[in-house]
């Protein structure tokens, strides 16, 4: 059974109760996660291909379904906070510093996802990284039904709630994460 | 009681043929200003309809043995996740031929749907070269006539050829397959290339059936 970061599991559960307070946390990191691979795509500017934002309920998927997929499969090179979130350092920084370096930020949307508290924060993150001028660093992904949030409700996302993932639907995300990030004007 | 009977049934036979003789036989536009086309048509929906578009639209129009196979564009399946919409919806209406629009209460309820049927009735994507209509409207239900009135601009558009109603009695449906294709023309691509289709310049193939 996956443990998850102390701090984050409280907020990320979807508990309803007093948000962790914002002082300094250590993390702690697990390694039943999938190893990565070393050479990200955009090894320029990006550390990371992608980061994953998900509720710690949808762990299970994202390590068994999606890294494995698209690490394993189509050697893109991921950031999770289980795995690849530096010890010592505080929770904030490590989203901000996470989604900063990484070329897309993938949103697992879950009703889970939608009641917590972090991935609300890790989302809002993400959405600012966009503000700098470049769409489609953002790739929802709905997973389980639920309603979009009103932030991210103007973005294209893929549907896998339906059916189980197929390989069509890897293509489409695969492509997607290959995508260049358009300016406005495009 | 027997001539009853008789109208009912040969109904529908008497109309493939009135359209038979009646049709002219209208060449088809080319890309207009060296624009290029990657699907033949982009289909405004609601969610609420995908059932019909899959497994009516696409199952008629991509998929039939011996009839030209056309290349649809379908947001479930050709918009690119993490792009905004509004940017995919406007590349998918300049890359098609025409636009279908399926009509139902559901469709004119949801915001995206009538983006979509303003976008499409813009100028520039409302004529093709030689003035023919882009727009292809597709009626699923009969819309009550004081919802109509609201959008005005639909009567100037549901000219003859553009204005299709979904026939409730199948024995209609092939008049309404014939006036659709007629209405679609000759397709982007005669080859089926069975690969990804997506809102893109570089590879505009197609895609294989959709599972719904």
């Amino acid at each position: 059974m996956l443990s998850k970061l102390q701090n984050k599991a409280d907020g990320a559960s979807g508990i309803d109760g007093p948000s962790p307070a914002p002082c300094e946390r250590e993390t702690t990191v697990h390694s039943n996660v999938p190893m990565t691979i070393d050479t990200p795509r955009h090894g320029q500017e990006f550390q990371y291909d992608f980061f994953v934002s998900h509720s710690s309920k949808d762990a299970g998927w994202v390590n068994y379904a999606l890294l494995p997929a698209l690490e394993g499969d189509m050697r893109f090179k991921g950031c999770v906070a289980d795995r690849d979130f530096i010890p010592g350092k505080s929770v904030f920084d490590n989203i901000i510093d996470s989604i900063e370096n990484s070329y897309k930020t993938l949103l697992i949307l879950t009703p889970d996802f939608v009641t917590s508290e972090w991935c609300k924060y890790e989302t809002e993150q993400a959405l600012m990284e966009s503000l700098k001028g470049k769409t489609g660093r953002v790739i929802p992904i709905m997973l389980k039904e639920c309603s979009v949030p009103s932030s991210v409700r103007t973005i294209t996302y893929l549907d896998v709630s339906r059916d189980a993932i197929g390989s069509y639907d890897w293509l489409k995300l695969k492509k997607a994460l290959e995508q260049t990030p358009s300016t406005e004007t495009d | 009681m027997f001539a009853v009977f008789f109208i009912s049934y040969y109904h529908w036979k008497i109309k493939y043929l009135m359209f038979l003789l009646r049709r002219r036989n209208e060449d088809d536009e080319e890309p207009m200003r060296g624009r290029r086309f990657v699907y033949d048509a982009f289909v405004a929906h609601n969610s609420e309809d995908i059932r019909w578009v899959v497994h009516e639209l696409c199952h008629n129009l991509e998929d039939v043995q011996d009839q030209p196979r056309y290349k649809l564009c379908i947001h479930q399946r050709n918009f690119l996740p993490g792009a905004p919409i509004v940017n995919n919806i406007v590349k998918a209406i300049e890359t098609s031929r025409k636009t279908i629009c399926v009509l139902t209460r559901s469709f004119l309820r949801s915001g995206w749907c009538e983006f979509e049927l303003q976008l499409a009735q813009t100028p520039d994507n409302l004529f093709g070269k030689g003035g023919s209509c882009r727009l292809i409207l597709v009626f699923l239900e009969k819309i009550p006539r004081p919802l109509l009135k609201k959008y005005k601009h639909l009567e100037a558009v549901m000219d003859r050829d553009t204005y299709l109603e979904w026939p409730g009695d199948a024995r209609g449906r092939p008049l309404f397959w014939r006036r659709l294709r007629a209405a679609l023309g000759k397709p982007v691509n005669n080859e089926q290339v069975g690969d990804l289709g997506m809102i893109d310049d570089e590879n505009h193939e197609l895609v294989p059936l959709l599972r719904i």
